[in-house]
C-alpha cells in the first residue's frame, strides 16, 4: 500500500473497518451459539433464531455497502459534502485547514460564505467540527460578524418516511456525539453565533451503499432550503460558515 | 391396502411435502444471493456550457472531476454520481 495513492488508501481503510464489522457480526453469533450449547439455555438459541433475519440483513448491508466504497462511488452519507461542494461551487479554491477537511470561501447574494467538507474524493469524514472552530476563530480574528453556522448531513430516517426529504431544526447535525459535535457547540455558544441544521433523510442501509437518485434528489432539494436559510437568517455583508458533513468518498472539490 | 401400507403412503407423501418445500426456500435463497451480487447501474452526471447530460459510471470519476472539454472551450464536470434503484413492485402496505 506504500506506493498508492491517498484515495486508494482511504478507501482500504474504510473497506477494513467493513471487514471488521462484519468479523465481530460472525463473532457474536458464534458467542452466542457457543454459549447457549454450553449452558444448555435454549431460550438463547430460539433468541438467536428470531433475530437471525435481522443479522443477515445487516451483514449483507456491510457486504454490499464494501463493493460500493471499493468501487469508489459517492454513498447515501456524502449528502453533506456533496451540498458543500454545490455550495460552494466547482471552480472555488479549497484550503486543507485541518486534517482531511477543506475550506472554501464562496460569495452568496453579499453574504461571504465559509464552506467546510472532508477532503475528497478518498474515503473520510475529515475533522468537521475542529475545521469550523478553527475557520471561525480566524474569521472574528480578521474583524468578520459570523452570524450564522449551518450543518447539513443525512440522517436516518423512520419506517414510512421516504428516502431524500430534507428537514430543518436548531442545533448540529452531525451522527458523532463526540468531539466533534461539542466543538460545533463550543464555539457557536462562545461567539453567540445560532447553529442551524439541514438534513437529508436516509436509511441506514442507503447511508452506506451507492447514492440513490431519491438522496441525489434530497441534495437538490437541501443546497435549495440551505440558501433559503441563508437569505433568512443573515444579513448582506456577514459571515455564514456551513459545514458538509459525512464521508466524502467519491465527492472531490 | 392395509393399515401398514397407509402408513407408509402417508410418510411418502410427508416426505414429498417436505422435500418440494426445502427445496422452494433453497432456490428462493439462492435467487436472493443472485440478486444481492447484482450491481445497480450507477450514472455519472456532467455539466457542460450549463446543460446536463448522463452517462454510465466509469472507474475514476468523481464528483468535481474535470472529464474532458466543451465544445465551447470551458470544462465538462462530473456533478454528480448516483445509482439508479430499482423500484420493487410491492404490494400495498397493510396499513
Amino acid at each position: 500500500m506504500s506506493d498508492s495513492d491517498e484515495v486508494t488508501r482511504s478507501v482500504a481503510s474504510t473497506a477494513a473497518e467493513i471487514a471488521s464489522a462484519l468479523n465481530f457480526i460472525y463473532k457474536y453469533v458464534r458467542h452466542v451459539l457457543l454459549f447457549a450449547e454450553k449452558t444448555k439455555n435454549w431460550y438463547l438459541i430460539l433468541q438467536l433464531a428470531i433475530f437471525m433475519p435481522q443479522i443477515i440483513q445487516i451483514a449483507q448491508m456491510y457486504r454490499k455497502a464494501l463493493d460500493d466504497f471499493l468501487y469508489k462511488v459517492p454513498v447515501g452519507d456524502g449528502a453533506g459534502p456533496l451540498v458543500a461542494l454545490r455550495l460552494a461551487g466547482f471552480g472555488a479554491k479549497w484550503r486543507e485547514v485541518t486534517e482531511d477537511t477543506v475550506v472554501a470561501e464562496s460569495e452568496f447574494e453579499g453574504r461571504r460564505l465559509l464552506i467546510i467538507k472532508a477532503k475528497g474524493p478518498g474515503s473520510t469524514v475529515g475533522r468537521p467540527g475542529e475545521a469550523a472552530e478553527k475557520v471561525i476563530r480566524e474569521a472574528i480574528a480578521q474583524g468578520r460578524r459570523v452570524s450564522l453556522m449551518v450543518t447539513v448531513d443525512a440522517a436516518l430516517k423512520l419506517e414510512g418516511e421516504d428516502t431524500g426529504d430534507v428537514a430543518e431544526g436548531v442545533g448540529a447535525a452531525i451522527g458523532d456525539p463526540g468531539p466533534e459535535k461539542i466543538r460545533f457547540e463550543r464555539v457557536a455558544t462562545e461567539y453567540n453565533i445560532p447553529l442551524r441544521a439541514v438534513i437529508v433523510k436516509m436509511g441506514m442501509d442507503e447511508a452506506i451503499l451507492a447514492m440513490n437518485q431519491h438522496i441525489y434528489k434530497g441534495v437538490e432539494n437541501a443546497v435549495e432550503r440551505v440558501k433559503q436559510i441563508i437569505r433568512s437568517e443573515s444579513r448582506e455583508g456577514d459571515t455564514v460558515v456551513i459545514i458538509g458533513v459525512g464521508n466524502t468518498v467519491g465527492v472531490g472539490q | 391396502m392395509n393399515t401398514y401400507q397407509l402408513y407408509l403412503l402417508l410418510l411418502l407423501v410427508v416426505m414429498l411435502i417436505a422435500t418440494t418445500a426445502m427445496t422452494v426456500k433453497q432456490m428462493n435463497e439462492i435467487r436472493r444471493l443472485q440478486e444481492l451480487r447484482k450491481r445497480p447501474r450507477v450514472v455519472t452526471v456532467e455539466e457542460c456550457d450549463g446543460k446536463t447530460t448522463t452517462r454510465d459510471y466509469r472507474e475514476g470519476d468523481y464528483v468535481g472531476l474535470v472529464s474532458g472539454q466543451c465544445p465551447g472551450g470551458g470544462p465538462k464536470r462530473v456533478i454528480g454520481i448516483y445509482a439508479i434503484k430499482e423500484e420493487k413492485k410491492g404490494g400495498r402496505s397493510p396499513i
